[in-house]
């Protein structure tokens, strides 16, 4: 630790010195090395560190003074943000302070959460697990900094043996991640935000970016200001913020943008307008199946998606598909395609992630300047933990999978395990995980930085009591998931700890803890090491590596064995480097290097793959597959999808047919539900919600309907009705022509309020490949109360 | 009115001003008090009220007012430059019209249910005001000037908080004499 300390200290002074000297720079005081500073007027030491909230990942200076956070604000050094934020990351630092914060840990005993000590508690998951191992499970997040996913992939891959692991992730980015893998052989965006920059045209699909990535949005919008000629044509089922600012809003039929997608492709092959040389080169042909077709059995497969046909399935005027497929032929333009939840969130949600790519594919628009599909991620860490770390129950770190018997190897060998320890069949994912919680298949679950009772889609009683099973939450509040807890463990919060997070763009984030977590509360790591440590010491084997020591092993810089699972020893040493440069080795079979720790202190973010360059430089990747900014791709190639299972840097365009969702609106249930986030809030609105000027802001769910719909029903803002699903039902009151407007026909209800769960009326049917369920749409009636 | 008058006005306005609240102070005040305290008060007292619009010093300010705009087109209607509406209200001009997302980071601020009981927090507190050399040298700039670039829009003449006002609005070139504090700048 002492060295670790002293190079923290060092650096610090410097970078001190470098503030002192920034008087001469026009910049500030923040030099572009340095990250943190003290400013002279305050008295106030700024720190960097990534946001904790959205996939954006912008960079904050976090203002500390007598060991508590008093500012945030934008660091002008960070290129996601440029020193821009917006209302969530400012109030970042108020998200510390709600005043019933989680200071000591709780156990139930007779049916009442009480106070206990760590050891009680630890004590108490260490037995139950080690009572029943094989049917413990772990379900965590896209929160989860990279060394809280990889220690938790750790305990339970490698110490328990099973692969019941999954994240709140699934619910959210699943089908980007299959839909990838389907198309390149490789997950995550290949493009970069600073396609924005030069971007002619923006489609969003689905994707109400003004609200859920706001810096990014702004970053594109801000462009008219500096006299660009841009546009954004915004495809939506609703009327948002989005649309406001969109020079074309194109509104079509709930699941039918895959009809849209094969429609745009129709057209570029009709009019002979796609990019005959690219197609020629990088692309195959897959049916629905997978199996190798032509182009012109894919024209054939095209067929039915001729503009009329389209217009009638999608409810789109044949104009504005016209309007797209214009776009897409045209060679000169650039256009970058967003979406997130909307696409994601979808029972084909790996299939619209496909078609969508195929448009950029036939069009030749990828891996240009300006020129890229963009799938956005919603959590601050789903691409650098969930996604990355790989903590999903068919999954090893580093795009590894557990039915591969080469991969199982890689990882018992980098974690020095016993040969065989790794299961090679997949675990639940996360409906089939509380499935079986429910049924009492699996009779144990540890959740951490999430609130599954809130986001679970058709929660059940079931559920909410949790009738069955032995259930651990690790949290910073009370939350619905706390409240059926067995145990309740307090957790340090955002710069309370060091971290890690992986934003949208492939650039890996690093920040180090700024100020104490209060009362008694610690780290999930930590936590983590601790239960496995007591499992070590009650003679479980699986805690034991191959050579009989400790499987969570931590080493200094000397080589020496650390005791990391004492808080005291813990709290002083930097864990998060010892594992980071751990998980970096698991990092290079699929290409996604990441540079050595202290890289990420030094910056604020790389994107990966970062390569040390011939001058030693460790250099990051703006675009992936291009040549010039991607070290793997060979000289000559151009743009080159170098993870092509089939080995010839072809990317698939998959023959995807449109497929009508499983729940449509009908005589009972004649309206469409959506569900979604508000800017404002942070998905179950717990670390929000404490927050004065958030909460004011939008202090409670409500439904939005369409004025005509309401009008229908003789219903006013603000006026209660029943939303009722086969499902469930709630209550809530109504809002019309407020800060969006659904299309007739649909309403739309905000997650974030735990006080109004919607997900008892939500479906839980999902992609049958990625399994991610579908909360945008299902059947629901409105009832006046 | 041409410049010149619409100089002299305002001169005459602050003048009236300092005059009425030196009156107000000295009939309230058990003891006698200087001009100078008098206004440095007057100045906490419309910076206080304007930190209740923030979270901490820095924050964007939340929106106190019902929003009806729905695009930022709409809200630099009243905000590009300052407006006087028809019920006496002061719209202020915004020092950063080249961001077209307002309400990325100022949120409405109407609703006032939060229950302040729920949160610890506390905020940097605004800056005090800018040092002088001697008495009679220009202060320095106080705050920041990320997203304050433009400095009349606050220090302007018709900014309804008088104490903010510059008493020279006819020089424009403000940082050539108010030099800003570099190191409080990230
Ligand atoms: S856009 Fe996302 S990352 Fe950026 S400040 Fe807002 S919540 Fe934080």
């Amino acid at each position: 630790m002492a060295e670790t300390m002293m190079d923290r200290r060092e650096f610090l002074k410097f970078s001190a010195k470098l503030a002192a000297l920034g008087a001469l720079s026009l910049n500030g005081g923040f030099s572009a090395l340095a990250y943190a500073a003290t400013d002279e007027s305050t008295g106030l030491r700024w720190h960097k560190a990534p946001c904790r909230f959205c996939g954006t990942g912008c960079g904050v200076l976090v203002g500390v003074r007598d060991g508590r956070v008093v500012a945030v604000q934008g660091d002008r050094q960070a290129p996601v943000n440029k020193g821009l934020l917006c209302a969530k990351g400012y109030h970042a630092g108020a998200a510390l302070y709600g005043a019933d914060r989680l200071r000591y840990p709780m156990i139930r005993r007779n049916g009442r959460l009480q106070q206990a000590t760590w050891d009680e508690a630890i004590d108490l998951i260490a037995d139950r697990i080690i009572a029943d191992s094989k049917r413990f499970a772990i379900y965590g997040s896209g929160q989860w900094t990279i060394p809280e996913g990889y220690t938790a992939m750790k305990f339970l891959k490698g110490g328990l043996g099973s692969n019941e692991i999954d994240p709140n992730a699934r619910l959210c980015m699943a089908s980007a991640v299959v839909g990838m893998i389907t198309t390149f052989g490789v997950d995550e965006p290949s493009g970069c935000y600073d396609d924005l920059d030069t971007c002619d045209t923006v489609v969003c699909w689905g994707n109400n970016w003004a609200e859920m990535h706001p810096v990014l949005f702004s970053r594109f919008i801000d462009r008219k200001h500096l006299g660009h000629k841009i546009k954004m044509i915004d495809m939506a089922t609703r009327r948002t913020r989005t649309t406001d600012a969109a020079d074309h809003y194109i509104e079509f039929q709930p699941q039918t943008d895959m009809v849209i997608a094969n429609a745009i492709c129709h057209e570029l092959i009709r009019r002979d307008t796609y990019d005959k040389e690219f197609v020629r080169d990088r692309v195959r042909f897959l049916a629905d199946d997978k199996t190798p077709i032509g182009l012109e059995e894919y024209k054939a497969f095209l067929a039915d998606y001729d503009l009329d046909s389209a217009s009638k399935l999608s409810g789109v005027p044949v104009q504005q598909l016209s309007l797209l497929a214009d776009l897409f032929s045209d060679p000169n333009e650039r256009i970058v395609s967003l979406w997130c939840m909307g696409m994601n969130q979808h029972t084909r949600g790996t299939a619209i992630n496909n078609l969508v790519y195929n448009v950029h594919l036939l069009s030749g628009k990828i891996g240009k300047r300006g020129s890229t599909p963009f799938s956005l991620t919603g959590q601050p860490a789903a691409c650098g933990t969930c996604r990355e770390v790989g903590t999903l129950a068919h999954a090893l770190p580093g795009g590894r999978v557990v039915n591969d018997e080469a991969h199982r190897r890689d990882a018992e060998r980098i974690w020095n395990l016993r040969p065989g320890v790794i299961n090679p069949k997949p675990g639940n994912h996360t409906v089939a995980m509380f499935k079986a919680m429910m049924a009492g298949d699996i009779t144990g679950m540890w959740v951490q930085v999430t609130n599954p009772a809130q986001t679970i889609p058709n929660l059940t009683e079931n559920v909410l009591k949790n009738n069955s099973g032995f259930l651990v939450v690790s949290d910073v509040y009370p939350t619905a998931t706390t409240q059926i807890a067995d145990v309740v463990l307090p957790s340090a919060l955002w710069v309370e700890k060091n971290g890690m997070y992986g934003n949208s763009e492939r650039r890996t984030h690093q920040w180090f803890k700024l100020v104490d977590p209060p009362g008694e509360a610690r780290d999930d790591v930590w936590q983590m090491f601790a239960v496995a440590h007591r499992m070590y010491e009650k003679g479980f084997e699986g805690m034991t590596n191959r050579d009989g020591d400790f499987l969570l092993t931590i080493k200094d810089e000397d080589g020496k064995a650390v005791e990391a699972w004492r808080w005291e020893v813990f709290k002083d040493f930097n864990v998060d480097k010892a594992l980071f440069e751990e998980y970096r080795q698991f990092t290079l079979l699929k290409h996604k290097d990441l540079a050595p720790y202290d890289e990420y202190v030094r910056t604020r973010g790389l994107r990966w793959p970062v390569v040390r360059g011939s001058n030693g430089n460790w250099n990051e990747t703006p675009r992936r597959f291009v040549e010039g900014d991607d070290p793997y791709v060979k000289r000559g190639m151009g743009i080159a999808f170098y993870m092509d299972k089939g080995k010839e840097n072809r990317a698939n365009v998959i023959a995807r047919p449109y497929t009508p969702p499983p729940e449509v609106p009908d005589k009972e249930y004649p309206f469409w539900l959506c569900t979604g986030r508000v800017l404002e809030h942070w998905h179950t609105g717990t670390m929000t919600r404490r927050v004065k000027q958030l909460y004011n802001a939008n202090p409670r769910a409500y439904v939005e309907l369409n004025p005509e719909d309401a009008r229908q029903m003789g219903v006013y803002t603000g006026e209660k009705i029943r939303i009722v699903s086969r499902r469930g039902n709630i209550v809530l009151p109504v809002s019309i022509n407020g800060r969006s407007v659904p299309q007739k026909g649909a309403v739309f209800v905000p997650f974030f309020d735990e006080t109004k769960l919607i997900n008892l009326v939500t479906l839980d049917a999902y992609c049958p490949l990625s399994k991610e369920p579908d909360y945008k749409k299902c059947a629901v009636r409105l009832e006046k109360v | 009115m041409n410049r010149k008058t619409k100089i002299l006005t305002v001169a005459a306005l602050y003048g009236v001003m300092t005059a009425v609240l030196y009156v107000k102070n000295i009939v309230l005040a058990a003891e006698p008090v200087s001009l100078k305290d008098i206004l440095v008060e007057e100045q906490i007292d419309d910076q206080n009220a304007r930190a209740t619009l923030r979270a901490f010093y820095t924050a964007p300010p939340v929106i106190p007012h019902e929003i009806v705009a729905k695009n930022a087109a709409e809200c630099l209607d009243c905000h590009r430059d300052v407006t006087r509406l028809e019920d006496g209200r002061v719209a202020m001009a915004t020092p950063h019209p080249q961001f077209s997302n307002c309400m990325q980071c100022h949120v409405p601020g109407q609703a006032q249910t939060f229950d302040e009981e729920q949160s610890d927090w506390q905020g940097l507190e605004e800056p005090e005001r800018g040092d002088r050399w001697f008495a009679l040298s220009p202060p320095t700039v106080p705050h920041r000037l990320k997203l304050r670039e433009n400095c009349l829009s606050c220090h302007g003449p018709q900014n309804p908080d008088m104490t903010m006002r510059t008493t020279h609005p006819q020089r424009t070139n403000c940082l050539q004499c108010h030099v800003p504090n570099v190191l409080a700048e990230f």
